[in-house]
């Protein structure tokens, strides 16, 4: 069973391990401390008792030797009974010290035995001797005793003193023993103090590093690694772990979750960059923040360059007053669908685009930005360019065809109705087209309408139209003539120029042009009456022999 | 002759010029005279040595032999002795000798009453010496003179 399978535990554990450490301490401390208490009661009870009956004992016997020989000297008596009353305490004090000094002073104890049991048989004669001597007061009566007692009394002096010093030296040896020893356990508990931190402090932190910061910086790396959008391996540890294996473990889900249910930002990426329509995202000061690899192959641009310019640098300048009702459109929050626009590339060549602008908005409702997505519509826009050419231009010769020209011409005789100018209408048609086209073939034949769309269109203004209506038909409208006479030098320059040979796959051929010729004038109601008089003129031409130019009845009139 | 004495304090030996003729001068007429065993080859003695001897500091003769002081209680020259040699009152001495005896030091020193007594003490003990009346001594003692 695993005692660290919490966070609880663990810094239970810790803590254990400190209050452990600490109770050990304390019991080393108090282990110390009873042994100065000890050896302190020793010199409290022992030696301090000793050294000081020492010293008292010896000034007794000092006392009592005086007054003996006081005694002795003037003859009184009291003196001789006050010395032997100090025997009672004498006595009673070498009792005390035989008692107190221990067995481990075994020569201080003997010696102490043997002074009291000299001093006792010293009293005993001295008692009884001196107060004889005093009674007779002849101290010279009983000199020879008297002698020996002195002999006695010095010897046990010296006793005294020196087992008075004796105590006092071992009183000082016991107390400087103390000191010595407090000063060993002073080292000794700094020393074991000093240990039990360092190992306190080596097993709290391999503790907290194994149990705690290690797994919390795995999954620290985890979530460093989730948030660069690397894979996630499963934490390693039974499924009965700590909170913290607990928590990574429930990350790990997460993030398969997360993996699961959610776009990652890579697969986000690479949609955009292989969109192959723009997509730029603007800043709310509509400076450019990112833009699509499609964006940067459509205008040429460096990405470095593009990023973080200004919004407007990509359009046309001549789109400039639509991009600023674009932009006060942005900023109120008004987006633009499908709106044609030119962008401006690195080279400064024009792109056509289908733009489409929305605003983005962070959860508080602040502008986040605006989505910009382009389509590249150049290809569409040349093929509508090339449907509205093939709707109204001939595709051989390159002139308006006939709904074109009808159209201008319906044009003109408005602008003539009003404001009262002339125009002319030409309807020409080749002579000898036919055989042609069946001596060459259809290709000479079209070379053929080619060179001669090339040739109709030489003798004209640029201001007038040079139409094939269809065939070898083609018809001319002349603006703004004066009169017929304006209308004939046209004419005879026409005929003129198609009378030069055409130079058809090596062979040279005349190819002639009647010409029906039908000036405007207001009794004209409709286009196709116009247009009819020009066409019956054009087949007068033909009737008259062909390669000229006839005026309509209308204008005849 | 000369003679040196040992002394107890020290071990010092104390060294005694004996009398030679014209080396000292006599003491005048006293009531005492110093007395020792007539086989004591001693003459003469100081003033200072007698007091060392009496007072216990000096306690052998030349030879090394210990000095035997015997004290002549009677009191008409002990008072004289006392005062005269030791230049201390009898009293003094008393108490001298009693503390002396009282803190066993020394020899304690027979102590007789009449000079017969201490003639007789003299006669008997080759080393002692004493001090006894002028009139008292006999061809069995030696008189000793002090030089001051």
């Amino acid at each position: 069973m695993n005692i660290l399978c919490s966070i609880r535990c663990k810094i239970w554990a810790c803590g254990s391990v400190a209050l452990l450490i600490y109770l050990t301490a304390t019991l080393a401390t108090t282990w110390v401390n009873n042994e100065t208490k000890v050896s302190i009661i020793h010199v409290q009870r022992i030696d301090l008792p000793l050294f000081s009956q020492g010293v008292l004992v010896n000034s007794l016997f000092v006392s009592q030797s005086e007054q003996y020989e006081n005694g002795l000297l003037t003859g009184e008596q009291g003196e001789i009974d006050h010395a032997n009353m100090l025997h009672h305490q004498i006595a009673p004090l070498l009792d005390e010290l035989v008692r107190l000094v221990n067995t481990n002073h075994h020569d201080l104890s003997s010696r102490i035995l043997s002074l009291r049991d000299d001093y006792n048989n010293y009293f005993v004669m001295a008692s009884q001797y001196y107060m004889e001597a005093v009674q007779k007061d002849d101290i010279f009566a009983s000199r020879n005793e008297i002698h020996q007692l002195g002999k006695l009394q010095a010897g046990l002096s010296a006793d005294f003193k020196q087992v008075a010093g004796s105590l006092q030296e071992m009183t000082n040896e016991d107390l400087e023993k103390n000191n010595q020893r407090i000063d060993f356990y002073t080292r000794f508990l700094s020393i074991v103090f000093l240990l039990f931190l360092i190992v306190a402090v080596v097993v709290i932190n391999w503790l907290a590093n194994k149990e705690i910061i290690a797994p919390l910086g795995k999954i620290k790396r985890m979530i460093a690694d989730f948030g660069r959008g690397s894979a996630i391996e499963k934490p390693q540890g039974s499924a009965n772990g700590d909170e913290i294996q607990e928590l990574a473990n429930s990350f790990w889900q997460m993030t398969c979750e997360l993996q699961r249910i959610t776009v990652s930002r890579d697969y986000v990426d690479n949609i955009i960059n292989n969109m192959s329509d723009s997509l730029i995202i603007l800043n709310p000061d509509l400076t450019i923040q990112t833009a699509n690899q499609a964006t940067l192959r459509l205008l040429n641009f460096p990405r470095e360059e593009l990023e973080g310019s200004s919004f407007r640098n990509i359009f046309s300048h001549h789109e400039k007053a639509v991009i600023d009702s674009l932009v006060h459109g942005f900023l109120e929050g008004k987006g633009v669908a499908n709106f044609e626009a030119y962008y401006t590339g690195y080279d400064e060549q024009s792109v056509p685009v289908l733009f489409s602008a929305s605003t983005l908005y962070f959860p508080d409702g602040t502008l986040q930005g605006i989505s910009c997505m382009a389509r590249d519509i150049s290809e569409l826009k040349e093929q509508r360019d090339n449907l509205e050419f093939l709707a109204n231009f001939d595709k051989l010769t390159g002139l308006p065809n006939r709904n074109l020209f009808l159209d201008r011409l319906a044009v003109t005789v408005n602008e003539a109705r009003r404001y009262g100018h002339l125009f002319a209408l030409f309807y020409l048609d080749l002579d000898n087209f036919k055989f042609l086209n069946d001596t060459y073939g259809h290709g000479a034949g079209d070379l053929a309408l080619q060179e001669v769309a090339i040739r109709l269109q030489e003798t004209v203004r640029d201001s007038d139209t040079v139409s094939r209506i269809g065939g070898d038909e083609f018809a001319i409208l002349l603006n703004r003539v004066q009169d017929t006479g304006e209308a004939t030098i046209v004419a005879a320059k026409i005929l003129d120029i198609m009378g030069k040979p055409f130079l058809i796959q090596g062979n040279q051929s005349i190819l002639g042009i009647s010409i029906g010729i039908c000036l405007f004038s207001p009794e004209i109601t409709s286009v196709d009456d116009l247009i009819k008089n020009a066409d019956m003129a054009m087949y007068a031409a033909k009737a008259q022999g062909r390669n000229r130019f006839v005026f309509s009845f209308l204008d005849q009139v | 002759m000369a003679m040196t004495v040992k002394k107890r304090t020290g071990g010092l030996v104390l060294a005694i010029w004996l009398f030679t003729v014209g080396a000292g001068r006599a003491e005048p007429q006293a009531d005492f005279v110093l007395v020792v065993n007539a086989e004591n080859e001693v003459t003469t003695i100081s003033r200072k040595d007698v007091e060392l001897i009496f007072l216990n500091k000096q306690r052998s003769w030349p030879d090394g032999k210990n000095i035997g002081v015997v004290i002549n209680e009677n009191p008409k020259i002990y008072e004289s002795f006392s005062h005269t040699v030791l230049r201390r009152s009898s009293s003094q001495f008393l108490v001298f000798r009693k503390k002396m005896l009282f803190r066993g030091q020394g020899m304690p020193s027979p102590t007789l009453k009449t000079d017969k007594d201490v003639i007789v003490f003299v006669t008997e003990h080759v080393d002692s010496i004493s001090y006894v009346s002028p009139d008292a001594v006999t061809p069995a003692v030696k008189v000793v003179s002090i030089l001051q």
